[in-house]
């Protein structure tokens, strides 16, 4: 039951980027430029009234919910994924036959010992 | 989903490396954004372009804020003018500002709910100017006896 339950962690993972994704390129941006945010110029020739802390709010709350998709999404995955990202995954080592593992060094002194005069 | 996670696994290492790099950049884009627009003040920058007697769509300021409204022409008919002004909801707004250069009385200031009150000027000529759409709402407007095309821009801070 818990291997089916972390089984679907990864497709969890990739959902959560893909919609943070989603959000990031579905939703509409408005460009800033000089530090304020530029209304495009058919929305201002146009007939509907511009409530522009409600546009900008908005924006805001998108993004917000976008970053924290995607960064909980790509975080996610490194973690899944750290044994392949870092070294040789876990089951190979946990598969190999005992007697292939390979023996534990001992600690070996690198400190020159002192010649007896 | 299990097959899935041993294919990603038996990738080539540089394959992994490279499927990791993309979702990396792809993170840092979408952060990168989000960051812009999160941190970005409280500002708006419309532009117009009017025909005589035309005016731009209801602009509808920040409520119970004071909102710094300036704005000024660039083409043909160089001016600037500024206010400072606060919207009770549903009721009026009131403001007080510069009008644009050369006027008899440089001070604009008033409180009204009444479309087309005349709130600044932002050209030299005094042609184009914002006014009151509506006890909400503030546009921009190109006054009919100037006879050509004013554009130009107006930023708004709250």
């Amino acid at each position: 039951m818990a291997t089916v339950a972390s089984d679907r962690w990864p497709l969890i993972c990739w959902l959560l980027f893909a919609a943070g994704l989603l959000f990031q390129l579905f939703s509409p941006r408005l460009k800033i430029s000089n530090g304020a945010f530029v209304i495009p110029p058919e929305m201002a020739a146009g007939k509907n009234a511009i409530r522009l802390d409600e546009i900008v709010a908005r924006q805001r709350r998108l993004q917000l919910l976008s970053v924290l998709l995607t960064l909980s999404g790509a975080f996610g995955l490194a973690f899944l994924y750290r044994d392949t990202l870092i070294g040789e995954p876990r089951d190979e080592v946990a598969d190999r036959p005992r007697n292939q593992l390979a023996p534990i060094p001992r600690e070996v002194s690198t400190q020159a010992q002192r010649e007896k005069p | 989903m299990k097959a899935i996670t041993k294919r990603i696994q038996k990738f080539s290492r540089p394959g992994v490396i490279l499927l990791a790099t993309v979702v990396a950049i792809i993170t840092s884009v979408v952060v990168a954004n989000a960051t812009q627009s999160i941190t970005a003040p409280n500002a708006a920058f419309i532009s117009y372009n009017l025909a005589p007697g035309a005016n731009s769509a209801a602009i509808t300021p920040a409520a119970n804020k004071s909102v710094l409204v300036m704005g000024c022409s660039t083409a043909n008919d160089p001016g600037v003018g500024q206010v400072s002004l606060l919207r009770y909801p549903s009721t009026l707004i009131q403001w007080v500002g510069l009008e644009s250069y050369y006027s008899q009385e440089p001070i604009t200031q008033g409180r009204s709910g009444i479309a087309g009150t005349h709130i600044v000027y932002i050209d030299y000529a005094h042609w184009v100017d914002i006014r009151m759409a509506s006890a909400d709402t503030i546009l921009i407007h190109n006054n009919p006896v100037s006879a050509s095309t004013l554009a130009g821009n107006v930023t708004l801070i709250w």
